[in-house]
């Protein structure tokens, strides 16, 4: 037998050895970690829908979810989640493109402005055509949508300031723009809130090329206001759910993920300090025999995003979740703040005994 | 029957009675009530008072399995006094400062909002905008949760015809505030009072709330407070300013009173 490269390379390496004599789930395509992350690390989070569980499972392990937008704490928590807090670092809602991402970092600092910024609707409510679902009925005055716009993006800019890993998980290729200035669309206009207009709106579909330029445009664009950001890509794994190209979701579904998976492989090999985490393997891959994806065939299941959260943590902050170390997240909320409704309702309410008390009598 | 208890109805056992029920802004109609008598001004029907503030009835409501029910010692109250008195109605002040937990007095974290129907109420700079609809529904699971059950069991206990009467706007003046605290006076020092603002549209987006209850309630019919006691931005007028931070005066008591004359006139449901 003569010697060749392969007889030297690790058991990873190996489809038999590392994935089919496996069991599912213990398969770990991870392999090792570009970099490390403490507890002390504060992490940004941006992206597609799966983006959310990253978020979620961060703050559920203990670890520094970084938020600049978090709701008020008159406000119970869900309530809070219902209107977009806490999902991700800032307010944004779901990032699905490239393109949304470097647009969102240059309007927050004021080098873009969409011209198609406002989509009324007919009861007169308010729709944030880049944020159409972060308030389920809309903004209720212009007013309010332009001062919580404003404070969206000085979120954003703290983000940008405040980071030390930023998790960005791609989610399509496929996305509606507008034809006067390129502005990107998360939802085609019409579906969650103003009108589709062939002649306003372009359907696009970003090529690995235009994919790579744009998330590398947001990266240097944060590392210039912030140097040493160490930043994870990932690709997720959710199906489209509907493309707008005349063939089957499930071959637009495959060209997106191909596209961005590319596009994370190229990043990762060519910037510092950037890696590519394979969830996308982790839920889509052979041996798990479709087991993540819930009776949609679209969501994941809790499983699913456990086991990657497992494999994130074990290798990029060397914790094991499954070892029940959970720790329950640090309140962003002062004491203070929490207990001053509870004083208040005190305060409110002996003064009104007091107004009352003042007449023991009341007669007629 | 508790000492608080009205003692009796005063006057012609000919005219329609009413059952004055509430908190706080009971005491405003009660001290008009009583000034009428001196001046023998009465309006043209009887009255009796059941104040609530008492430690007795403490609290509002109680759990019953799946629901939540008047105090049994309020409702025993109620039952003895139509029993004595025979009103034809119950006037409702029940509650009513539920606005004031949010913004007599600055929050840590101060905020603002923004009222659609009141463009012209300014939001404060450098404050943290909250969301219009989290606001009303924040501010609506706390009103509700007290109001709704409060009303019905009214409705329910008495078997009379319920008026629900609207609290008093909020005094503009912080100053005004600041020199009768009350027992907020530390909060007052510590946080300061509220902008005028964010107190007016608190207590806007209450009164809409309220209104709501009232329906939810069987509906309640619900008496606004009298607008010739606001000024011209919907504050409690000056001359209606009681020596506390959120009630009204006796001035503003004989306002309510005329209400409640007129719509006597007109059977309540």
């Amino acid at each position: 037998m003569t010697d060749h490269p392969y007889r030297y390379l690790p058991d990873h390496c190996f489809w038999r050895r590392s994935v089919a004599s496996v069991p599912p789930e213990e398969v770990d395509p991870v392999v090792r970690a570009a970099f490390r992350i403490t507890r002390e690390d504060r992490i940004a989070t941006a992206g597609s829908c799966f983006a959310q569980h990253i978020a979620r499972h961060l703050q559920r392990y203990g670890f520094r979810f970084l938020v600049t937008e978090s709701a008020h704490p008159l406000f119970a928590p869900a309530l809070a989640e219902r209107f977009g807090y806490g999902i991700f670092t800032a307010r944004y809602g779901n990032i699905y493109t490239s393109r949304q991402l470097v647009q969102l970092l240059h309007r927050a600092f004021g080098l873009f402005r969409p011209a198609e910024d406002l989509w009324p609707r007919p009861d007169g409510r308010l729709i944030d055509p880049f944020r159409p679902e972060i308030q389920p009925n809309g903004f209720a005055s212009e007013a309010e949508y332009r001062a919580d716009r404003e404070q969206h993006f000085a979120a954003v800019r703290r983000a940008v300031a405040e980071m030390d890993v930023f998790v960005f998980t791609l989610g399509l290729t496929e996305g509606w723009i507008s034809r006067q200035d390129g502005a990107a669309f998360p939802l085609c206009p019409g579906a969650a809130g103003g009108t589709f207009d062939p002649n306003r709106h372009l359907f696009e579909n970003r090529s690995v090329g235009e994919v790579i330029a744009d998330t590398e445009e947001a990266i240097l664009f944060i590392r210039e206001r912030h140097p040493g950001v160490r930043i994870v890509l990932t690709v997720s794994p959710v199906p489209l759910v509907a493309s707008a190209l005349d063939r089957s979701v499930l071959v637009s579904t495959t060209y997106s993920k191909a596209v961005l998976r590319v596009a994370c492989e190229e990043l990762a090999g060519r910037l510092e300090d950037v890696a590519y985490f394979p969830a996308y393997e982790i839920i889509t891959g052979p041996h798990t025999r479709g087991r993540y994806y819930a009776n949609d065939l679209r969501s994941i299941t809790e499983a699913g995003v456990e086991r990657v959260m497992q494999l994130f943590l074990g290798h990029y902050a060397g914790f094991d979740p499954t070892a029940g170390e959970v720790s329950d997240a640090p309140s962003s909320e002062p004491a203070t703040e929490r207990w001053t409704l509870l004083e208040m309702e005190q305060v409110v309410g002996v003064m009104c005994e007091e107004e009352a008390l003042d007449r023991p009598r009341m007669s007629g | 029957m508790p000492e608080a208890l009205e003692r009796d109805i005063v006057g012609r056992t000919d005219l329609p009675g009413v059952l004055a029920v509430g908190h706080s802004h009971l005491v405003s109609i009660n001290d008009a009530w009583q000034q009428a008598a001196k001046a023998a001004a009465r309006p043209g029907f009887r009255m009796a008072f059941l104040q609530l503030l008492v430690p007795e009835y403490q609290p509002l409501l109680s759990p019953q399995g799946n629901e939540v029910i008047l105090n049994p010692r309020i409702r025993r109250a109620l039952e003895a006094l139509i029993g004595q008195q025979a009103p034809a109605s119950i006037a409702s002040f029940v509650l009513g400062n539920e606005h004031s937990v949010f913004g007599l007095v600055n929050h840590p974290r101060r905020f603002d909002f923004a009222l659609p129907e009141r463009p012209d109420l300014p939001m404060e700079p450098g404050t943290e905008i909250v969301p219009y609809d989290m606001m009303r529904a924040m501010l609506g699971e706390a009103v509700k949760r007290f109001m709704v059950p409060v009303l019905s069991s009214l409705r329910r206990v008495s078997g009379l015809p319920v008026r629900h009467f609207c609290s008093p706007p909020p005094i503009g003046s912080a100053a005004h505030i600041a020199t009768y605290p009350g027992i907020a006076a530390a909060k007052v020092r510590e946080l300061g009072v509220a902008p005028s603002a964010l107190r007016l549209k608190l207590w806007l987006l209450y009164v809409g709330i309220v209104a709501e209850a009232c329906a939810e309630a069987g509906g309640v019919p619900f008496v606004p407070s009298p607008v010739a006691a606001q000024d011209g931005v919907g504050f409690l007028d000056e001359p209606f300013w009681s020596r506390t931070p959120t009630h009204g005066n006796q001035r503003y008591g004989s306002l309510v009173l005329a209400q409640l004359a007129e719509l006597i006139k007109a059977p309540a449901r």
